[in-house]
C-alpha cells in the first residue's frame, strides 16, 4: 500500500503513513459511529487536578512556566477521554475537553484559594516584616518575592476573588485547551490530516 | 445565536485575529508604559509568566510583560498561523523535547537568551497548525 500524500510504501494493515502521518486506512474516529464521548467526567478529573495544583502555595508558582499545571490538566483530561475511544479522538475533541477542564479548574482553584488565603494570613499576617527580612536574607527577588509577600498578606475581598475567578476562567480554559490539543497530537491518537470533511474553497 | 454561529464558521480567522491581538498586547505594555494598558497586560500575563525583567526582551527601554521563551512561543505561533504552516507530528515532538532539554540545561549548565528564544520559536511554529486544525474540527462539528 502507498501513501496518497507522500507516496511512501506502507504495510497493508497501516492506518497512518509512517512518514507524513496522513490517514491511509479507515478513519479511526468514525469506526464506532454509535459511541458518544462523555466529556464531563474526564474534564472534571483534569479540572480538579489543575485547580488544586494551581492554587497550592509554592506548587502553584510553577504555573509561571507557560501555565504548566493548566497544560497538564488539559492533557490529563484528554488522556482520560482517549480511554473511551482507544482508536483515537480528534483534535477538536481534545480542545473541547481541555477547555472544559480549564473551566472546572478555575472553579476548583477559586474555592481552594479562599481557605488557602485565610490560612496564609494567620500564618504570616502578623509577621509581615519578619517575612520580608527573611526573603531578603535568602536573596529571594522579583516575581517570586512579590508572590510570597502577596500570599503572606492574605488579601481577601469580594473584588479579589471575582478578579481571580474571571481571569482564571479565561486563562485556564485557553491553556487547558491547548494542553488537550497538544496531547492528542503528541500521543498520536489522531495523526491523520483527513479527519475533516473537505472544506469548500473560500471566495 | 445565528450571528455567533456565523462568527464561529470562520474559526481559523478568529484564531488568527486573537493570536495577533495577543502579540500586540505583549508589545503594547512597554509602549504604553504607566497607563492602564501597561498595568492590565502585566496583570494578565503575570498568571502565565514569571515576568523577570532580566530574562525578558526590552522595548523602548522597558521589559515586555512575558519572558523571552514565552514571547518567542507566542510570536512564532502567530507567525505560523499567518504563514499557514502544515501539521507535522514529528516536528512537534522534537520541539517539545528540545524545549524541555533546554529548560533543564539552562538550570543546570548554561543559560542563554538565544537558546531560550530558539526553543520557544520551534514550539510556537510547530504547535500552531494543530491548534488551527482543532478549531476547524470544532467548527465542522457545529
Amino acid at each position: 500500500m502507498q501513501c496518497k500524500e507522500c507516496g511512501a510504501n506502507l504495510p497493508e494493515q497501516a492506518r497512518y503513513c509512517l512518514q507524513c502521518g496522513t490517514t491511509v486506512g479507515p478513519d479511526p474516529t468514525t469506526e464506532q459511529p454509535g459511541q458518544k464521548l462523555d466529556f464531563v467526567q474526564p474534564a472534571l478529573s483534569g479540572g480538579m487536578l489543575l485547580g488544586f495544583l494551581s492554587s497550592m502555595p509554592i506548587i502553584g508558582v510553577f504555573n509561571c512556566i507557560c501555565c504548566m499545571w493548566v497544560l497538564l490538566g488539559g492533557g490529563v483530561a484528554t488522556m482520560l477521554l482517549t480511554r473511551q475511544r482507544p482508536a483515537g479522538v480528534t483534535f477538536g475533541d481534545g480542545a473541547f475537553v481541555g477547555a472544559l477542564s480549564g473551566l472546572f479548574g478555575a472553579i476548583v482553584s477559586t474555592i481552594v484559594f479562599i481557605p488557602a488565603q485565610i490560612i496564609s494570613k494567620r500564618l504570616f499576617g502578623s509577621q509581615a516584616e519578619q517575612l520580608e527580612k527573611m526573603l531578603s536574607d535568602f536573596g529571594v527577588e522579583g516575581a517570586t518575592r512579590e508572590l510570597i509577600l502577596r500570599m503572606g498578606s492574605g488579601e481577601l475581598s469580594v473584588e479579589t476573588i471575582l478578579i481571580k475567578f474571571v481571569s482564571d476562567l479565561l486563562m485556564y480554559a485557553l491553556f487547558a485547551m491547548i494542553g488537550g490539543i497538544l496531547t492528542v497530537a503528541i500521543l498520536n491518537k489522531q495523526k491523520g490530516t483527513k479527519g475533516l470533511t473537505p472544506r469548500p474553497p473560500q471566495v | 445565536m445565528g450571528k455567533l454561529r456565523s462568527v464561529l464558521k470562520r474559526s481559523s480567522d478568529v484564531l488568527l485575529a486573537a493570536s495577533t491581538l495577543w502579540c500586540f498586547a505583549i508589545i503594547a505594555a512597554p509602549v504604553f508604559e504607566w497607563t492602564w494598558v501597561d498595568e492590565m497586560t502585566h496583570e494578565i500575563f503575570r498568571r502565565i509568566c514569571h515576568q523577570d525583567p532580566s530574562r525578558s526582551w526590552h522595548l523602548a527601554g522597558e521589559p515586555l510583560p512575558v519572558c523571552i521563551r514565552c514571547a518567542s512561543i507566542y510570536f512564532a505561533f502567530t507567525a505560523s498561523l499567518w504563514l499557514g504552516l502544515k501539521m507535522n507530528v514529528r516536528w512537534l515532538r522534537v520541539s517539545v523535547v528540545l524545549l524541555v532539554c533546554e529548560f533543564i540545561f539552562a538550570r543546570l549548565v548554561f543559560d542563554d537568551a538565544l537558546l531560550r528564544s530558539l526553543s520557544g520559536i520551534l514550539v510556537g511554529l510547530s504547535a500552531a497548525p494543530f491548534v488551527r486544525r482543532a478549531f476547524e474540527e470544532m467548527q465542522d462539528a457545529m
